[in-house]
């Protein structure tokens, strides 16, 4: 190294140019190659826009011209098949307080006076039994001020969207405010059909995306946290811990999870402790997440502690040991990004089968309380729906081509991803 | 080997333990006796039913009472349906399982294995895109959702099956379609992936070269390679057949285990919950073991541990 | 180097698949039954004294007879065991007459002892009978004999620690008989606050156990103890003190006089005489065998019409016609089986696929398809579905919020567009139908008029009331669906917001009785045609209140009711009773039950009734009818 300025200058043309070439040639990283082996696969390629697409509208679920997933018409529109007659869903008229540049009718507006109206009229006579706690403490007031001075009063619209939405939160109420001042009360008719209690179903198929691609999601990132660093460490420390530490895991394969599953759900879900779980926070959605995500760790943790331990005969750990780097930083710092191929491929197919391990839940009964939805619920509920006699085959077909088509998607992606991060189908 | 088998038996017994523990005190932690019923008993009535069961005594000593019967193969009698012990309900219900099980898993091979061969062979044409769908579609689909479809189309439109029912092998044909169509799935997609890998390798080169028929390369030389993923999976794989077919066993009303354990899980029957915990972690383990033990005869580069 | 394995291995698991056929084939092995039919759930038993449920109603029925059985189409009594009856005058006393031609399957005779022990051994605290209340609340001594509550004076029997089972109540150890002379109880502990009532029951318990009974035995004074202190030889330790069983109105005086006392002139006791839990079993079989041993196929004995020829766990249970049974000539059907399917839709899609003769409850999504059809049976049930209120809660302690919640509910529209079996919408809690009675309306869906029962409570327009949550068993579709239509009904017409959970069901009676719910589901199958097992619910501490409500008058009416003679004035006291459960509302009258079978037309003799009671023993199948059926469908 020292010879270099020693050395006379046209050695330095030498290595510039040579610098220079490397600089060309520097090739393509292993990600940029592999997404250049993707994109040449169009199923991958269209499962990943379809993936991509279904993400997007189910997160700006409440912005697209929906009817409700939740307020059903028994009397009149249960079981009906695919259709394209019109549904309002009478909420502009709601929006009297304020409305939008004035183009309210005026037969609304009498409308939602009204009830205010004739509340405000009938406050003082309400009998003593019932006054609440807080009427006692202050008799000067009426029991209604009281009562709004604890909750802002609900108007006549937010009451309604709470029944057409169950209770969204800030940014889906903004987003229903937003589809309510571009769509008015216009929906998409009920092309996909309603479901016994006479509700939309392409609108519930919407609704109970965001359950099933949440819960497949988190519970497969937190598998994928536990399983990763499980995984790399016992791979990584080897000797004695990884042994005792795969044992633990071999120990855990052989317990039937479903068993594990229906127990923990089923504790959890009792009234006292769900009580408990809510005032934290905690609900149903939540506690799928953990309880599944701590199922499906196992698998990641093999797979990544096999690839570690390839990997940490690597030249690239014994330099990061050589200039002093601690267990931690090497593990991950420099051996848990290499694994990413592994995870990534992982990941795409974890995620449908924590998605069928969902809707097998439900069909058991143990999913999403109503009026929470999501697709295991309305596969089985369509399930539910076939008999020899009538067959309301939209209930069975459209949630079925929903999941299965996800499925399908994540798991065409999962297998192109693998192929394309293969570094032995390189240039193939 | 009889070391190994040694060995492994010393762990299943440590795993059967720590399974038992933990379920346990799993089972102990749910609210709501095992007996709440419609019709409240009185409490001295109640408190004769829980002697009987030993519910009544601090849970440590329930804890070691159990273990100790537990270890002489006796799980007790049955809490719910309690004309029963939990061993004749295993006994009953192991045959069943097992029969589809078995009946399912060959399926899902024969159909898996052959159509990842011919996939692989004909590696990216219609045929490979076709299939591979196909088997991915069969993984996608729910199981639940796939025997509903089947009993409207094959019971119903098509009037080739029976409904439901346990007693001849004519019925067995749809539940055993539609437990082993996922894993014939998976299956499908192993092998060709094992096949791609395999056929790329120097010795399959080798045979070529040395002009023996393509159809004796990939059954003797190219297949036993390719195999290796698919035994591994053959272990969770069928242990995910025995506990997956709850729902087929329900839906086709079949008198086997899966059905016995979902009701007595959700029934709070403990100690059948509890034996059928166990018999899972046994066939579990034994099959693991199997798969293990297949792995040596099939590569011989691997050694037991 | 060779290895065996590895050539033998593809040969092992082709064997193992080939052995798997051969296994599934060896069941097809069993011959096609006479008439089989689905049965709901796997029994939990098919001991009389042990069961509750429908499903084990109707075996228990084939197999045992009680001293009488119910007609299959009016359900009246008709002659069993018993051939007539005659009441006392202060019909307090029933005395039954058995008949001399009733025998078991063993061959042996029924006699009154039969049912005598029958009946106490239903009654033993240690039998653990769900049903023992039914006898306990009518019959002298027996609800003491069955608590084994004992005062000094009374007659006991107490039994010493020699039981040749422990387990087993029968047989029992040495029974010595005696009078109480005193009780000392040490003084009784006390119990903290805060305790849960299943620690207090413990508690209690454990100081009961300490009661030392004097009692003179051949002129001896003696102390016997559940359990003595330590040290003192003086006191013995026993097993059980019961009240004598003699001291109970359950007596046999000659193998074929059975004579019951009753504690008040109780109308409905008929209807209990041919209930399924007071079926005779036989002693020496039970005490030979002991439970559950004598349960099985080999070793049960039975009086009914059949015999049980085998149980497959989860699947079937084999009943063949019993040749000793008394009316065996009028016994059509040889072989039943009944199949444990669970699933309604399983069930219906096996009657449909002809598998199955008899099925009942048939998806509700599917009945406007299925109630043309001539095999299509619908009747109106005595099962009322209503949901609890937790009047401990809040908003719901507030009697008006709760009539609103009532008038609210258009139940109309909810049994015809979602239950669809002609369901009755329900306005009082007792259900139409029983003879005589009057129910006591609740009000009929009024929205106006829940809309100004709310604002009177204080809640205009839903402001201000939290949110109510709909507790349901998470087991079906159908109670998910009723409770999102009554929620929404709520939301709609009342501003109220509304959760639901659904849970499993065990989790759900605890959080029932322990009122940990707002608003729970439930359903109610009267026991026998009398009001009383409707309204006896809601009494101040009855065990199946669970709603926090207590009123004294209603107390004191149902208490009235049943020491009135006149059947008149009986009925005008439930009905004032049920006035005030209705205008107080702590349950919510939803729908009354219709009991749906669907049976293949050349099944006769089947009846449709309020109680749902099909008796294997009067159906039979019309062979000539059965064979056109199956020409005609072009399947043999």
């Amino acid at each position: 190294m020292n010879q270099f300025p020693s050395n006379p200058p046209p050695h330095t043309a030498r290595y510039e140019a040579l610098l220079t070439e490397a600089e060309r040639i520097k090739g393509v990283s292993l990600g940029r190659d592999a997404w250049r082996r993707l994109r040449r696969n169009w199923a991958a390629m269209a499962s990943l826009g379809f993936l991509v697409v279904l993400s997007l509208l189910s997160f700006f679920v409440p912005l697209l011209p929906l009817q409700s997933p939740k307020e059903g018409n028994l009397e009149q529109r249960a079981f009906e098949p695919p259709n394209l007659a019109k549904h309002s869903l009478d909420l502009v008229a709601m929006l009297a307080p304020k409305p939008p540049a004035g183009a309210l009718p005026k037969k609304a507006d009498s409308e939602v006076n009204a009830p205010e109206l004739r509340n405000e009229g009938n406050v003082p006579e309400k009998a003593d039994s019932a006054k609440p706690a807080a009427a006692k403490a202050d008799p000067t007031k009426p029991a209604a001020t009281i009562a709004n001075d604890k909750k802002s009063v609900d108007s006549p619209y937010d009451i309604r969207v709470k029944a057409l939405w169950d209770e969204p939160n800030v940014i889906d109420r903004a987003m229903i405010r937003v589809r309510v001042a571009i769509f008015r009360d216009w929906c998409v008719p009920s092309i996909c059909g309603t479901d016994q209690l006479g509700r939309d179903l392409l609108s519930r198929l919407f609704w109970g995306s965001r359950v099933s691609l949440i819960v497949g999601v988190v519970a497969t990132l937190v598998s994928l946290v536990i399983g990763v660093s499980y995984g790399a460490i016992a791979g990584y420390v080897g000797g004695w811990v990884d042994d005792a530490m795969m044992r633990i895991v071999d120990v855990l394969y052989s317990i039937p999870f479903i068993f594990v599953v229906i127990y923990l759900i089923t504790i959890l879900d009792e009234p006292s402790i769900k009580t408990w779980l809510l005032k934290h926070g905690v609900d149903k959605i939540v506690i799928f997440y953990f309880v599944i995500g701590a199922i499906f760790w196992l698998t990641m943790a093999r797979v990544v502690r096999g690839q570690v331990i390839s990997l940490k005969q690597e030249q690239f750990v014994e330099a990061a040991r050589a200039v002093g780097a601690g267990k931690a930083r090497i593990i991950f710092r420099h051996l848990v990004p290499n694994l990413m191929s592994v995870v990534i491929v992982y990941l795409t197919l974890t995620v449908p089968s924590v998605m069928l391990f969902e809707a097998f839940l439900s069909y058991l009964g143990l999913g999403v309380d109503p009026p929470g939805v999501s697709w295991g619920i309305l596969a089985s509920e369509g399930v539910q729906a076939i008999n020899p006699i009538k067959t309301s085959w939209w209930l069975v077909v459209f949630p079925g081509l929903a999941l299965g088509m996800t499925l399908l998607a994540l798991n065409l992606l999962g297998d192109a991803l693998r192929d394309a991060l293969d570094p032995r189908l390189k240039n193939r | 080997m009889i070391q190994f088998l040694a060995k492994r038996l010393a762990w299943m017994v440590l795993t059967l333990w720590v399974v038992f523990t933990f379920s346990f005190f799993l089972m102990r932690a749910v609210p709501g006796g095992p007996f709440s019923e419609e019709r409240k008993l009185d409490p001295d009535v109640k408190r004769n039913i829980e002697r009987r069961y030993h519910l009544n005594e601090p849970l440590y000593q329930q804890y070691a009472e159990q273990l100790w019967s537990a270890m002489q193969l006796d799980l007790g009698p049955s809490m719910r349906m309690s004309d029963f012990t939990v061993n004749e309900i295993i006994a009953a219900g192991f045959p069943v399982s097992a029969t589809l099980g078995i009946l399912a898993l060959s399926f899902a091979l024969a159909l898996g294995i052959i159509t990842g061969i011919v996939a692989a062979l004909y590696r990216q044409t219609t045929t490979d895109v076709g299939m591979m769908t196909a088997a991915t579609i069969g993984i996608a689909v729910p199981n639940f959702w796939l025997a509903s479809v089947c009993i409207v189309l094959f019971v119903f439109v098509l009037p080739i099956f029976p409904a439901a029912g346990w007693g001849s092998p004519w019925q067995l044909v749809l539940p055993v379609f539609c437990l082993g169509a996922p894993y014939a799935g998976y299956i499908a997609r192993l092998t060709r992936t094992g096949m791609l890998d395999v056929l790329s390798q120097d010795y399959i080169r080798t045979a070529r070269a040395k002009g023996l028929s393509p159809a004796r390369v990939v059954v003797h030389h190219a297949l036993k390679g390719a195999m290796l993923p698919v035994v591994s999976f053959l272990g969770p794989a069928a242990a995910d057949i025995l506990t997956g077919s709850l729902i087929v066993e329900t839906i086709f009303f079949l008198p086997g285990l899966g059905r016995n354990f979902i009701q007595s899980a959700t029934q709070r029957d403990y100690p059948v919950a509890m034996g059928l915990v166990l018999v899972y972690t046994v066939i579990l383990y034994v099959l693991n073991t199997v798969v293990d033990m297949s792995y040596r005869f099939l590569d011989p580069r691997v050694k037991l541990q | 180097m060779y290895r065996p394995g590895r050539t033998l291995f593809p040969y092992l698991a082709l064997a193992a698949v080939g052995l798997a056929l051969v296994w599934s084939t060896t069941f097809s092995t069993l011959p096609q039954a006479d008439f089989t039919f689905i049965n709901g759930t796997e029994l939990k038993s098919i001991d009389p004294a042990r069961v509750t449920g429908v499903p084990e109603g109707r075996i228990v029925g084939a197999l045992l007879e009680g001293l009488y059985r119910p007609d299959p189409k009016t359900l009246q009594p008709l002659p069993g065991m018993a051939v007539q009856h005659d009441l006392s005058s202060d019909r307090k006393t029933y005395t039954f007459h058995l008949r001399s031609n009733a025998l078991w399957s063993d061959g042996t005779r029924v006699t009154a002892e039969d049912f005598r022990w029958s009946w106490q051994r239903m009654l033993h605290p240690e039998t653990g009978s769900e049903y023992a209340s039914l006898l306990g609340e009518c019959v002298v001594g027996a609800d003491q004999y069955h608590r084994g509550a004992v005062k000094v004076g009374n007659r006991v029997e107490i039994e010493l620690e020699d039981r040749p089972n422990p387990a087993e109540p029968f047989p029992t150890g040495t029974i010595l008989r005696s009078k109480v002379l005193a009780i000392d109880k040490p003084p009784e502990p006390k119990i903290p606050k805060g305790t849960s009532e299943d620690d207090e029951d413990k508690i209690k318990d454990a100081w009961k156990a300490k009661w030392q009974y004097t009692v003179e035995i051949d002129g001896q004074r003696q102390k016997y103890c559940k359990q003595p202190p330590a040290g003192d030889a003086q006191i013995k330790k026993c097993r059980q003190v019961l009240l004598d069983f003699s001291e109970v109105g359950i007596k046999a005086p000659d193998p074929a006089t059975f004579e019951v006392t009753l504690l008040n002139p109780t109308p409905y006791f008929i209807y209990l005489a041919q209930f399924f839990p007071l079926c005779p079993v036989q002693r020496a079989c039970v005490e030979k065998y002991g439970y559950p041993n004598w349960t099985k196929a080999g070793n049960i004995v039975t009086n009914g019409a059949y015999r049980l020829e085998f149980r497959r766990f989860r699947d079937r249970i084999r009943m063949r016609k019993s040749s000793n049974y008394w009316d065996a000539e009028h016994v059509q059907i040889n072989v039943a089986d009944a199949l444990a399917v669970e699933s309604p839709a399983t069930g219906l899609n096996m009657y449909l696929d002809n598998q199955v003769e008899w099925t009942e409850a048939p998806p509700s999504a599917v009945i406007p398809e299925l109630e043309n059809r001539i095999d299509y049976l619908a009747k109106p049930s005595l099962a009322i579905y209503f949901y609890r209120m937790n009047v401990t809660q809040k908003p719901l302690d507030n009697m008006l919020v709760r009539r609103a919640l009532n008038l609210a509910v258009n139940k109309e529209s909810l049994c015809k567009n979602l239950l669809r079996a002609g369901q009755q919408p329900a306005l009082s809690f007792v259900p139409p139908g029983l003879p005589g009675y009057e129910p006591a309306s609740a009000g009929e869906y009024n929205i106006d008029k829940a809309q100004d029962l709310l604002r009177q409570a204080g809640f205009p327009g839903g402001q201000g009331l939290d949110r109510i949550e709909i507790l349901f068993n998470g087991d079906g579709g159908d109670h998910r669906d009723i409770a999102q239509k009554i929620g929404s009904d709520w939301e709609k017409n009342l501003g109220v917001r509304v959760g639901y959970k659904g849970i499993e069901w065990n989790s759900y009676l605890a959080a029932v009785r322990q009122l940990s719910y707002s608003v729970s589901r439930n359903g109610w199958t009267g026991d026998y045609p009398d009001p009383n097992t409707f309204l006896g619910l809601f009494v101040s501490n009855g065990e199946q209140n669970s709603t926090g409500w207590k009123n004294p008058r209603y107390d004191q009416l149902i208490a009235d009711a049943a020491r009135e003679v006149d059947a008149k004035k009986r009925l005008q006291m439930f009905h004032d009773a049920e006035r005030i459960l209705m205008d107080e509302m702590p349950v919510l009258p939803v729908y009354s039950y219709v009991s749906v079978n669907m049976v293949k037309p050349y099944v006769k003799g089947f009846y449709p009734n309020a109680q749902d009671l099909h008796p294997l023993r009067d159906l039979s199948i019309d062979a000539a009818e059965r064979r056109k059926y199956f020409q005609a469908k072009g399947t043999p």
